[in-house]
């Protein structure tokens, strides 16, 4: 279900909008990417480190 | 490298350039999971839906009220308007005799910002204890070079989506004769910002958010938003992929270590139960989600076991909308599941059949920065406002801005409001951080002990004249709780008496 096409869009979504084209282009991909990662409530906090940097190959 | 860790909740935010991370990382015994950080990295498609869809409905007219000041011999300039503050006996005559919220009691509004210059909310904004989680992203927000402040690290004292300036103005617009009056006209405001400009709250800045009003000694909290890019997160649907379900596995334990560690730090939880006009014991599908990066969204079937978080978290208190008749709103989720409270929030759709019908009339009126609305062209060069449902409020040389906007939004902050009156009236000294505080299951108790119960409509099944059948409703439960009311709508008097 969808409501959201009933509704009016903000003025300021359309100076967003006409923004974002120009600069999509350069955020992705620069640098590797970023994760989210949640620690297991059983590992110490250098467990869960050492594991992160496992996961990463540092 | 591990960019930021909230060690609360044991939350990481990790930089690699390894490809296989989310798999390597998923496989590891130490950690929970991984999940793609959603803002980062991901170009949209084309354009951005609006946020706050049912709050700003198209074709909303004039009400007869507009403009005027009536009834404000005993409350503030536009008190009149304010059907909502009736509804809960947040008046001069009702709580306001009784107690009005203390600066030692700290609400935290997690939202967009809250403008802190509005002149109804300076006096109780605390500059001091206000923290931004967010920075903007120009993906979604626009370009840094275009905000208002021409940056994309916004100062804790400005909102520049708007949203969260309306939620604060609920809890505690100062009862000063100018505009509108919160329900705790004397609370101490603070801003906890997790939302982008454009309204996305992400995981990472909501758990942060949380775990800091633990940490500072903050009362009462209100969540008016959900989880991005959820809206129900499922632990193993089909339709997901196992990268997708993992993702919804970690919101899910991530926001709940965070909301069990602010309900162990004394903070009362308030939520809005959300405007899908759904039963969220009885979810059947959600074609929203995900909702980030925009176009992504897929058609799944939902079921119970699918969480809008932080609303179906525990310790939550869950908070149904209510319109200028105590009807339920059209929009507004229910369920007795969920459902603790109802408050008010607003109802376009009330007085089918009559002028009222979609008017201001039927919103709530509240608190709004004058910037965000300049830069829509909604004030006109004099000051005057350009649209019905913007109002401004002058005294003493002194001009405010106020919006109508309408929402299970809208309700949550009543109901915190309540929450904070409470806390004021029994709470006891906390000498850990120069405040006042009170265990958030008193809280609780005496918000839904307090509440006017309210009957289910007869018949049970709502049919809303004007909207179709999807927007059907059935209100399951006796008149002492049920799906529509829970416990009851709040009531400010009542809740200090």
């Amino acid at each position: 279900m969808r409501i959201r096409h009933l509704f009016v869009v903000p003025a300021l979504f359309v100076l967003i909008a006409g923004s974002l084209a120009s600069r999509a282009a350069g955020t992705a991909g620069a640098r590797g990417s970023t994760y989210l990662v949640l620690y297991d409530d059983a590992a110490t906090r250098e467990e869960a480190r050492a594991a992160v940097s496992e996961a990463a190959g540092w | 490298m591990v960019i930021a860790e909230n060690r609360a909740v044991g939350l990481a935010t990790v930089r690699s350039a390894n490809p296989q991370f989310l798999a390597s990382a998923n496989s590891e015994a130490a950690l929970v999971g991984a999940a793609r950080n959603r803002p980062v990295g991901f170009a949209p498609t084309d354009s951005q839906p609006p946020r706050y869809d049912v709050e700003r409905e198209e074709g909303i007219a004039a009400g007869r009220a507009q403009g005027g000041a009536s009834g404000a011999a005993a409350g503030d300039a536009l008190s009149g308007l304010q059907w909502d503050m009736r509804q809960i006996r947040a008046t001069v005559d009702g709580s306001y005799s009784v107690q009005r919220g203390s600066h030692d009691v700290r609400v935290g509004i997690i939202d967009t910002g809250i403008d802190g210059s509005h002149p109804d909310l300076a006096r109780n904004f605390s500059e001091r204890l206000s923290r931004n989680f967010t920075h903007d992203i120009p993906l979604i927000d626009g370009s840094c070079r275009e905000e208002p402040d021409r940056s994309c690290s916004d100062p804790p004292d400005v909102d520049e989506g708007g949203h969260g300036t309306h939620v604060a103005g609920i809890v505690g617009a100062e009862l000063n004769g100018l505009g509108t009056a919160g329900v705790a006209p004397d609370v101490r405001l603070v801003n906890l910002r997790a939302g982008q400009d454009s309204g996305w709250f992400f995981l990472q800045q909501t758990v942060n958010a949380l775990t800091y009003a633990g940490d500072i000694g903050i009362d009462v909290v209100n969540m008016s938003f959900f989880t991005d890019p959820w809206l129900y997160n499922c632990r193993d649907n089909p339709a997901d992929s196992p990268e997708a379900q993992r993702e919804q596995q970690v919101i899910i334990a991530a926001t709940q270590r965070a909301l069990e560690y602010a309900h162990a730090h004394d903070v009362t939880l308030v939520s809005s139960s959300g405007n899908q006009f759904t039963d969220l014991g009885r979810p059947t599908e959600d074609d929203i989600s995900p909702d980030f990066p925009p176009g992504a969204e897929y058609h799944r079937d939902v079921d119970n076991s699918c969480l809008t978080m932080p609303t179906e978290g525990r310790h939550v208190i869950v908070v149904n909308a209510t319109g200028p008749t105590e009807r339920k709103a059209f929009y507004s989720n229910y369920g007795r599941e969920q459902s603790n409270v109802a408050a008010p929030g607003g109802d376009s759709r009330e007085f089918f059949g009559t002028p009222q019908y979609r008017t201001v009339d039927n919103l709530v009126l509240s608190a709004y920065p004058e910037d965000l609305l300049r830069e829509e062209g909604l004030i006109r060069p004099d000051g005057t406002p350009a649209i019905p449902d913007v109002v401004r409020s002058c005294s003493q040389g002194v001009c405010g801005y106020y919006a109508y906007l309408q929402g299970t939004s809208m309700a949550s902050p009543h109901a915190a409001g309540v929450a904070a009156l409470i806390v004021s009236q029994y709470g006891t000294a906390d000498p850990r951080h120069a405040g006042v505080t009170l265990a958030p299951q008193e809280v609780r108790r005496r918000l839904e002990q307090t509440s006017d119960e309210h009957a289910c409509p007869r018949p049970r099944l709502l049919n809303y004249q004007g909207l179709g059948p999807i927007f059907n409703a059935f209100c399951a439960g006796t008149k002492a709780f049920n799906g529509f009311y829970g416990h009851g709508i709040v009531n400010a008097a009542r809740a200090v008496a």
